[in-house]
């Protein structure tokens, strides 16, 4: 079986506080939902090292070394199952969470 | 050739696309929010990675310029500053992400989706404290 890097958006943040501090006209509520390239829950499985397609540019060069290293058996430590990441997008504003993790593939 | 000086762009940034001096640039990193994902830490952090990154408080300040790499500032955590070091040069060279933000001021994360720590990049006017 070969084996597969897993994405899954786990979670996903509007910085409220910090949107009103920063952003011009912050107390636009139309500024204070997370950002709409993901949804919740939206997976995403690739051969390990590989691009996702449709995945955020942005997001994939803050996440990209990251799975690397778990599509590379890499064990981060801290993690209670070997062979996951929980990582996130660096936009401090609206970051987008996910999951990585290597997976056999079952098709 | 498209890149002109925007309205306000820093004389000094203009000057060093010249090639001239631009180590008065100064950047000033402020932590401003420690995001916590119990939800997630449960499931995928073990021992002390529960709760919020105990590296950094809400108001640590570090600072850079000077020196053409930039070194990390003491104390600044070293994943972080991994994380954060686009960041610090995209506002050094003088791009910005206006008008989504002031100029100068860009807000970043770290990449650690169990605890990430939200950073305010900031450059400083000159002579200023910002």
């Amino acid at each position: 079986m070969a084996e597969r890097l897993k994405i899954t958006v786990v979670r996903r943040e509007a910085c409220s506080d910090l949107i009103r501090r920063y952003v011009p006209h912050g107390e636009d509520p139309r500024l204070h939902t997370p950002c709409g390239r993901f949804s919740d829950g939206q997976t995403f499985v690739v051969s390990p090292c590989e691009m996702p397609q449709g995945f955020c540019s942005w997001a994939w060069a803050d996440i990209q070394r990251h799975a690397v290293w778990v599509a590379l058996h890499g064990v981060q430590p801290g993690h209670r199952q070997p062979g996951t990441a929980v990582v996130c997008c660096t936009d401090g504003l609206y970051p987008v969470f996910f999951r990585l993790e290597l997976i056999d593939d079952e098709s | 050739m498209a890149w002109r000086p925007r309205e306000g762009q820093d004389d000094r940034l203009c000057a060093a696309g010249k090639g001239e001096d631009m180590s008065g640039v100064r950047i000033r990193i402020t932590v401003v929010k420690k995001l916590e994902c119990p939800e997630l830490a449960a499931d995928y952090a073990v021992g002390s990675v529960w709760g919020a990154c105990p590296h950094h408080q809400v108001g640590d300040v570090y600072e850079v310029s000077g020196e053409a790499s930039y070194p990390k500032p003491d104390g600044l955590c070293a994943w972080a500053w991994a994380d954060l070091h686009r960041a610090v040069t995209t506002l050094r060279y003088g791009a910005d992400q206006r008008p989504k933000l002031p100029p100068g001021t860009m807000i970043v994360c770290c990449t650690d989706g169990r605890r990430p720590v939200v950073f305010a990049v900031e450059r400083l006017e000159e002579g200023g404290s910002g």
